[in-house]
């Protein structure tokens, strides 16, 4: 690999006059940075002995240095403007740690500076004692706005996104956090909660991690996970996962803890359905003992993948049969927008069935094909899938997907009142209460069980 | 901008290309340090790091060029643009030239009119992905020019197509004819060209056109992507390479 980093280099830099950063270099040849930096010290050094108007270097310099030097050092950046004594040599970029802004001549900093090479001899100065000094980048010549260094990054992440930073770390040398582990399960994190950040948080273990699926367990939880957070915003998903992939394992923990703290209170009397409804409406098989430990105190984020869901996938799975197939829910689906109006006052059979196959289509609709959850539930988890179903309806934008939310409530109430209920019977009674439910979504949530008494005796 | 991921009328283009010139101009004036460098202030554009003036003034004149510039580049008579550098004596140092001559040639009603081709459809990805790579390129482009002599001035000049009406004379424009030896030699005797009044200060501009072309040229970058084709370059004037006006003590 590093044989060939004299032709990468000249091709790179003299040929296409772009700039190569350590980083760059140590991806492009699959090298640790150390050699990279190594290697672009000797390309350099050869460069510039044949010709040095040739090639430019760049240095990153790091050690200690007086306060008293940051304002000539720090010229470049805007607030120095009245300092300006530097104006025809290249800016330092300085960001360095000060322990305050008095410009104390017994004041040290940590100062970590960006400097070209005609100035190197002159930045080395003004540290003291050891300073590290190694190259950042080569270059075809003197670039005057070094913040276009940062541009390689942007390369880099574009380019090498699909390796794993788990496994590619020791070959660069990345710093990686000891104590961080990557969870292999995706944690419970309902939508609708107001903080989105969590459930973006939540998506972005769930996207991360089902690119790394380890167990079956997991496999169930992942594209539960994708159901739920499918609405979420896809923006900060997209920008985070390709880049904090490792780091997120550590972090999401804290922050998908908050979200479940969150909805704990939210929906304190219904928890269980709640939990229940996300995981059902979920495609894999959700565990119910995992929503169970969720309506359970949160526990601490634990090292263990197991955290938020205890992966016993048994009450879910046990439905999965009963799944119907996605063709037919959305075939339901359709059906029942188009019989909207008669769903909302009268109740058959007929239609309570297609509006049982559509709610379980709207919320499984978006989600991965190999959906088996049941919506309908066995005893315990009836009242969490009806919950789940509300939650994945509000996320549906359809033009009739207001109704969709709308017989969310009604689902969720309905399955808690009764169990274990037949499939036919259930959409019965949810046909007859969703026409008066209509406004009723966001009241149906907190109160089911009033509201369904309420309709219980219409 | 845009903000769906393709381009698909002559009205996107120019807005695109005004949008990508008023950034040119200020990398320019950075990287050619009219204006003191501390006078720049870091900003993000396609996602990557530009410089951009940080007086009023300077970008309001820069914004107001570049719309005067998609005014004429919607009624179809521009050939180039090209940001003119010149010295404290008004002799033209450098020019920046933006090369739009092969940009579709539609007529000013049918601006709006979506492209017939899905091959002159320009992705936005794209054309983002160019204007890094020449705002890359121009940030090079110092090291490789001559240093400029200090108190340079610079305006924006467009060059019209063969035969059009240059847009002067009427009291509300806002361009006027540039000086003689930056005038390209037409066989027209039409519009204001030839004219010398305006710019032409300096002495002895008797040739037209003279300073056109530059007496070297420094590719920056082409871009292309669908209809939209765009070609760069740095044209160093002979006035430059021959030094400052001697000025001589009797």
């Amino acid at each position: 690999m590093t044989a060939k980093y004299k032709e990468y280099l000249a091709s790179a830099i003299t040929n296409d006059g772009s700039i190569i950063t350590y980083r760059a270099l140590s991806r492009a040849l699959k090298i640790h940075v150390n050699v990279a930096k190594e290697l672009l010290y000797e390309f350099h050094r050869q460069q510039s002995s044949k010709d040095p108007a040739s090639i430019h270097a760049t240095y990153l310099l790091t050690g200690i240095r007086r306060a008293s030097n940051t304002d000539a050092a720090a010229h470049g950046e805007d607030t120095r403007m009245a300092q300006d004594d530097y104006t025809q040599s290249s800016p330092f970029i300085s960001s360095s740690i000060p322990t305050h802004e008095a410009t104390d001549d017994n004041i040290f900093i940590k100062s970590v500076m960006l400097v070209h090479e005609n100035e190197l001899e002159s930045a080395k100065s003004l540290y003291v004692g050891a300073v590290s000094i190694h190259i950042y980048s080569l270059e075809p010549s003197s670039i005057k706005n070094l913040q276009i260094l940062e541009d390689s990054n942007r390369g880099i992440l574009a380019k090498y996104a699909n390796e794993d930073p788990l496994e590619m770390g020791p070959t660069y040398g990345t710093i990686k956090n000891p104590n961080a582990k990557r969870r292999s399960k995706r944690p419970f994190i309902p939508t609708p909660l107001p903080g989105a950040a969590p459930s973006a948080r939540g998506r972005d273990s769930a996207v991360a991690n089902e690119s790394k699926r380890s167990t079956s367990g997991d496999n169930k939880i992942g594209p539960m996970r994708d159901a739920q957070n499918e609405p979420a915003p896809l923006k900060p998903v997209a920008a985070e996962n390709g880049s904090i992939q490792s780091k997120g394992s550590a972090k999401k923990p804290v922050s998908l803890k908050k979200g479940q703290s969150d909805i704990f209170k939210s929906f304190a009397k219904s928890k269980p359905k709640l939990h229940k409804e996300d995981t059902e409406s979920s495609a894999a098989a959700s565990s119910l003992s995992a929503l169970e430990s969720m309506v359970q105190p949160m526990k601490d984020a634990s090292e263990d993948e197991d955290d938020d869901f205890i992966a016993t996938t048994t009450k879910t799975s046990s439905h999965k049969p009963g799944r119907k197939s996605i063709a037919e829910r959305q075939a339901g689906l359709r059906r029942m927008m188009e019989d909207d109006d008669e769903l909302m006052e009268d109740s058959h059979d007929v239609k309570p069935e297609d509006l049982q196959e559509i709610k379980e289509v709207s919320p499984t609709a978006p989600q991965e094909p190999e959906a088996t959850g049941t919506p309908l539930a066995p005893s315990g988890g009836g009242r969490r899938r009806g919950r789940r179903k509300v939650m994945k309806k509000k996320t549906i934008k359809d033009e009739e997907g207001y109704i969709v939310t709308r017989e969310e409530p009604v689902w969720e109430s309905f399955s808690e009142a009764e169990p274990e209920p037949p499939k036919p019977k259930t959409p019965t009674s949810t046909a007859s209460s969703t026409g008066p439910n209509k406004s009723r979504k966001s009241a149906g949530k907190p109160g089911q069980g009033n509201i369904m008494s309420f309709f219980g005796k219409k | 901008m845009p903000t769906h991921t393709t381009l698909d009328t002559y009205q996107g283009l120019v807005s695109t290309f005004a949008d990508f010139l008023v950034v040119a101009i200020h990398t320019v004036l950075y990287e050619r340090d009219i204006y003191p460098r501390a006078s720049f202030l870091s900003a993000r554009k396609y996602n990557f790091p530009v410089r951009q003036n940080r007086h009023p003034k300077v970008c309001r004149w820069v914004a107001d060029a570049v719309s005067a510039v998609e005014t004429e580049l919607l009624k179809g008579t521009v050939a180039r643009v090209a940001v003119v550098i010149y010295s404290s004596a008004s002799q033209p140092l450098e020019r920046f030239v933006f090369d739009l001559s092969s940009f579709p040639a539609v007529p000013p009603a049918e601006a709006t009119t979506p492209f017939l081709e899905n091959s002159a459809t320009v992705s936005l990805v794209d054309l983002a992905e160019q204007f890094r790579g020449v705002m890359q390129k121009l940030a090079f482009c110092g090291s490789s020019l001559t240093p400029l002599p200090e108190n340079c001035s610079f305006t924006v000049c467009i060059e019209l197509k063969a035969n059009e009406e240059a847009p002067i004379g009427q009291t509300s424009t806002p361009w006027i004819p540039s000086q003689p030896s930056l005038q390209p030699v037409s066989v027209v005797a039409g519009g204001a060209e030839g004219e010398s009044s305006g710019l032409g200060g300096s002495g002895g501009n008797s040739s037209i056109g003279k300073d056109l072309g530059g007496v070297k040229t420094t590719p920056v970058r082409a871009v292309e992507s669908g209809s939209f084709v765009l070609e760069v370059w740095v044209e160093e004037g002979r006035a430059k390479m021959n030094g400052p006006p001697v000025v001589t003590s009797g």
